[in-house]
């Protein structure tokens, strides 16, 4: 027990020995090293191309150019067969060969009657390039359809450009006929208001000899009447023109 | 802040809490090392390789293990692995050794030695215990473990380190005699 006691004094001895002899540390250049090598670990790494994340930006270019070639070749399916595009475009230069007068201007009127032959020849022409472009759009629309239906259907909820143009296509492509029918409206209407200004809505009674209207403008009221189809009337109104002239 | 609260700081990318921890062991480590191989430049190596598997490992690190701990086995293994390398692990890990010092180490009382000359012929006395023997002084000296941590970090039992830190003690008594 006593050597026990014994050791166990020699033991803290020696262990407080041990601390006094604790002088030996590091140098400070192993020091500086270590620590440089702890910041420089710490610290976020700097963007290297080669080993960084570098699939988000490939992956958003790739998606860019294939977008863009899906598209140049959409735009192409989609351009104008060869020999529409002359008719076409002739439909935007008509609102300045088939504008109309004003109806309180009764020279006006008559120049509104002289332009329904070429209102009407006008309106043919654009209705033979309305069914081609009809045709060629309905096909093309059932062509996108198809191709639209055979996708996802993910990729089917948003409608892409190309496909909303597709759809407006009819409707483009009926304005200039809508445009015809009102001009020629416009012109039978015309055409209706000299009749009742100048000779009243019962033409079989009338004393031409009260009629005030010129002499050539009825000449050219009763040409355009029977070009707008209105032949009874334009017979009355010649009979009335020769009883004038008879006088 | 206690080492395992800076070590998970530095994990997270503080730098001041590996600077606390380094102020904190760099002392016990460079003195263990140096102390188990026995020769200064071999010890800057195994210093600085400590340090940068422990920078490395830093992820790694879960605050359930003790930082003293973690660090002092990261030492040991770089300490095993040295004498790997040197094809000399020495046979007092392998196999507990009665043998102490008193063959290799014949001290001359000197009754007027002043505590400094005490020390250092205390740190002599070390050098020439065996490796494994010298180990357990030493963490327990160093770091002040209990022995079933100092166990944890040599990759033994407790009552092996119990063992050879008796004939460590032991032997410096008998290598120290008379100075005490």
């Amino acid at each position: 027990m006593t050597t026990d006691n014994q050791d166990q004094l020699e033991d803290q001895q020696l262990s407080a020995l041990y601390k006094h002899a604790q002088q030996d540390m590091p140098p400070a250049h192993l020091d500086k090293a270590i620590l440089t090598a702890a910041k420089e670990k710490a610290s976020p790494r700097p963007f290297n191309p080669f080993t960084y994340n570098w699939r988000v930006p490939a992956s958003l270019a790739a998606v860019l150019v294939i977008s863009f070639g899906v598209v140049t070749l959409v735009d192409n399916d989609f351009a104008p067969v060869n020999g529409d595009t002359t008719s076409v475009f002739e439909v935007d230069e008509m609102p300045q060969q088939l504008s109309l007068p004003e109806a309180s201007s009764l020279s006006d009127q008559t120049l509104a009657i002289k332009e329904a032959p070429l209102l009407r020849k006008k309106s043919a022409e654009l209705e033979k390039v309305i069914d081609q472009q009809g045709l060629v759009a309905e096909q093309k629309i059932s062509n996108k359809s198809k191709q639209v239906l055979s996708r996802k259907p993910a990729q089917r909820s948003i409608p892409d450009k190309e496909e909303m143009q597709v759809s407006a296509a009819p409707a483009m492509l009926a304005s200039p006929t809508a445009q015809l029918a009102d001009k020629i409206v416009l012109a039978n209407r015309t055409a209706d208001e000299l009749i009742k200004k100048y000779f009243g809505s019962d033409l079989d009674k009338l004393d031409p000899a009260q009629i005030e209207m010129p002499i050539e403008e009825w000449k050219t009221l009763i040409i355009e009447l029977r070009k707008l189809a209105r032949e009874e009337e334009a017979s009355k109104l010649e009979a009335l023109l020769e009883k004038r002239l008879a006088r | 802040m206690n080492d395992e609260t800076l070590m998970l700081a530095y994990s997270d990318g503080d730098t001041s809490a590996f600077e606390n921890l380094y102020r904190r062991h760099k002392g016990g480590v460079y003195r263990y090392l140096k102390r188990q191989c026995g020769n200064d430049a071999t010890a800057d190596e195994l210093f600085q390789d400590v340090w940068m598997k422990l920078i490395n490992a830093r992820q790694r690190y879960k605050a359930s293990a003790k930082f003293t701990t973690w660090l002092y086995h990261i030492a040991h293994n770089r300490l095993i692995d040295h004498y790997r390398k040197n094809s000399r692990v020495p046979e007092s890990y392998e196999d507990d050794t009665t043998d102490d010092i008193e063959d290799h180490c014949s001290i001359d009382p000197v009754t007027d030695i002043n505590r400094s000359r005490q020390a250092e012929k205390l740190l002599n006395c070390i050098s020439q215990l065996p490796e494994a023997q010298r180990e357990s002084f030493l963490l327990k000296e160093e770091t002040g473990l209990s022995l079933v941590e100092i166990a944890d970090v040599a990759g033994t039992s407790r009552e092996t380190i119990k063992s050879r830190l008796r004939y460590a003690l032991k032997a410096l008594r008998r290598c120290l005699q008379g100075l005490l």
